[in-house]
């Protein structure tokens, strides 16, 4: 088994219950080439090559390993542990001319490159902290916007492939983990509720209303407009709405459902810890049911929360082949080898002395 | 069911509308719906429910299936086509992407009306590069070319010689302009910066930006000085 290296959502420090993550994406284009969709070969190799060439003196600045490669000539285990972190996107796995990563070494930062636009900064930071990542993205699109030539418009902002992307080319993002409100039914009337706030919420494992680790992404739909500040403001006070709102429920089911939570919440971990054979989406489910339980302080485990977010990431088909050091997995060796790997991370449990001497 | 428009996502809106005295059913998804209609379509589904939706859809819908009929009608009919990078009216309908810059002036139009109904405002606000190629996008500039094949064809017959160059709008073409920020970027160590700004002025000059290049030469003088004083 290979030794993992730290990332981004080891920070046991940045934990929150019901905020995973935060990140911010910008996107840029370059003068005198055309967008990625229409870019020749060669210019598309151009591209990727003068953004790489940033590589060391972007390592330089931001006191950080920094390592770039050629997205296209990456296996898909490994195109697949980047998606698995957050460190790429679907849609720059799925491109077939030259594509390009900057990524730091704790996978925290990533410049993707010839996605739809030639530059996307993509920053991300464990738990409720968004201003960082974003702080993080600004500094180094000044870092590349001394070094290359952005192509911008007055009227327009930042000039991108898609529409939707235009103005600031930001796009700010939190993981929520919402068990509560899925388990309540009011996922629904909640993703309705706040799309006038110009927010979109919607499940990542899964679709739509329905996310098999109760995991979702809240993210701004505006970016012409408004500024960065306000779209990270709105966002954060979207937020800081949906934490109330979960908090609050997570409080009612343990007040009316305790007992039989408790029950679930132990089960979840009996499985997860002995079961021979574990599908992803069974496992997704199970840890969610486990962090709740640790979250509300019905069960107690090892390192808490933070831990049981880190498997939901480390146990999905990309990580897990690394992890194995396998060129290929079937679907059914996969399954094995997520539930032997679940068997042994699972955190230790922390038994509860209290009521043998109540008794 | 796929969207008829994009043909990628999932259709969730469905609705008849009468083209030409005949029935025909539409299945859209949320986006295309949106993008072709004045309200947001999350607004719609939060209000009245479905019910509501095909009245208002329609007009903007039909208006729509009209020109894209007009389109398809006549294989004669030119399609306005970006001369920089090729992309195609159906090509821009289909995926919802630009090819390059000057797709944005080319089919300014459509995305003018796709920014009314989907953005938060109409002009930028918010952070500039310190340094870039400035695109400009308005109505001085002429707004669409036509790229007719079956003329080029002609040329290739008749043996005309054909000049890039002329072949793509020089008038768009001119309205890609280079030009330094006024607000040079701040916060960097003396040195670079002095380097930036001899940088602009040397550009300020080649675009005859006198005024500009005045302000960035005592910027420099100034800079040089307070460095001067440093060293001693
Ligand atoms: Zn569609
Ligand atoms: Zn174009």
């Amino acid at each position: 088994m290979r030794k993992r290296k730290n990332k981004w959502y080891y920070d046991s420090k940045a934990y929150h219950e019901v905020v995973l993550s935060g990140s911010v994406t910008l996107a840029r284009n370059l003068a005198d080439y055309n967008f990625p969709s229409r870019l020749s070969e060669e210019d598309a190799l151009r591209v990727v090559e003068t953004v790489r060439s940033l590589t060391t003196d972007l390592g330089a600045r931001e006191e950080r390993d920094y390592y770039s490669c050629r997205v296209d000539r990456l296996s898909n285990t490994d195109k697949d542990c980047l998606i698995e972190s957050h460190a790429i996107t679907p849609s720059l796995k799925r491109r077939k001319d030259p594509t390009g990563l900057i990524i730091s070494d704790d996978e925290s930062v990533s410049i993707m490159i010839n996605d739809d636009d030639h530059i996307h900064i993509r920053a991300t930071r464990a738990g409720y902290n968004l201003r960082d990542a974003y702080k993080t993205a600004n500094r180094i699109d000044d870092f590349i916007d001394s070094e290359l030539k952005y192509c911008f418009s007055e009227k327009y902002g930042y000039l991108t492939s898609k529409l939707q992307d235009a103005g600031t080319g930001l796009h700010a993002s939190y993981m929520l983990s919402l068990p509560a409100i899925t388990m309540g039914g009011r996922v629904e009337v909640l993703q309705d509720e706040i799309s006038r706030f110009d927010v979109t919420l919607k499940g990542i494992y899964g679709e739509g209303s329905k996310s098999a680790g109760f995991i979702f992404q809240l993210l701004n739909r505006k970016t012409l407009g408004v500024s960065e500040n306000e779209i990270l403001e709105n966002l954060e006070q979207v937020t800081a709405q949906i934490v109330n709102i979960e908090k609050r429920l997570r409080g009612e089911l343990v007040k009316n459902a305790g007992n039989e939570m408790k029950d679930r919440v132990y089960r979840s971990y009996g499985v997860l810890k002995f079961a021979k054979n574990l599908p992803q989406k069974d496992a997704m489910v199970l840890l969610a049911q486990l962090k709740l339980g640790s979250d509300c302080g019905l069960i107690k485990v090892k390192g808490g929360g933070s831990e049981i977010h880190k498997l939901m990431i480390e146990m999905q088909p990309g990580n897990l082949q690394t992890i194995y050091n396998k060129k290929s997995m079937g679907s059914v060796q996969r399954d094995e080898y997520r539930a032997k790997y679940l068997n042994e991370h699972l955190p230790e449990l922390i038994e509860e002395k209290t009521e043998e001497t109540e008794a | 069911m796929l969207c008829d428009i994009c043909q990628t996502r999932q259709a969730k809106i469905f609705y008849t509308e009468i083209v030409n005295g005949q029935k025909k059913e539409q299945h859209l998804c949320e986006q295309c719906a949106s993008e072709h209609t004045a309200v947001p379509i999350n607004e719609l589904l939060g209000g009245q429910g479905l019910s509501a939706i095909g009245s208002i859809l329609s007009g903007i819908m039909s208006s729509y299936a009209k020109d894209r009929g007009k389109a398809l009608e006549s294989e004669n009919r030119v399609e306005t086509t970006c001369p920089e990078c090729g992309t195609t009216e159906s090509d821009f309908l289909k995926t919802g992407k630009t090819g390059c810059p000057v797709c944005y002036n080319v089919f300014r139009d459509m995305i003018t009306k796709n920014f009314k109904t989907m953005q938060g405002g109409m002009t930028h606000v918010g952070k500039e590069p310190s340094y870039a190629k400035y695109i400009q996008i308005d109505d001085s500039v002429p707004k669409q070319t036509f790229v007719n094949k079956n003329l080029e064809d002609l040329d290739k017959k008749l043996n005309i010689p054909g000049d890039d160059e002329a072949e793509i709008n020089p008038d768009i073409k001119e309205t890609v302009k280079e030009k330094p920020k006024r607000k040079p970027a701040a916060q960097k160590s003396g040195v670079k910066k002095i380097g930036e700004l001899k940088e602009q002025l040397k550009h300020a000059i080649e675009i005859e930006d006198y005024e500009l290049a005045a302000k960035l030469r005592d910027e420099i003088k100034a800079l040089e000085v307070k460095n001067e004083k440093k060293k001693k």
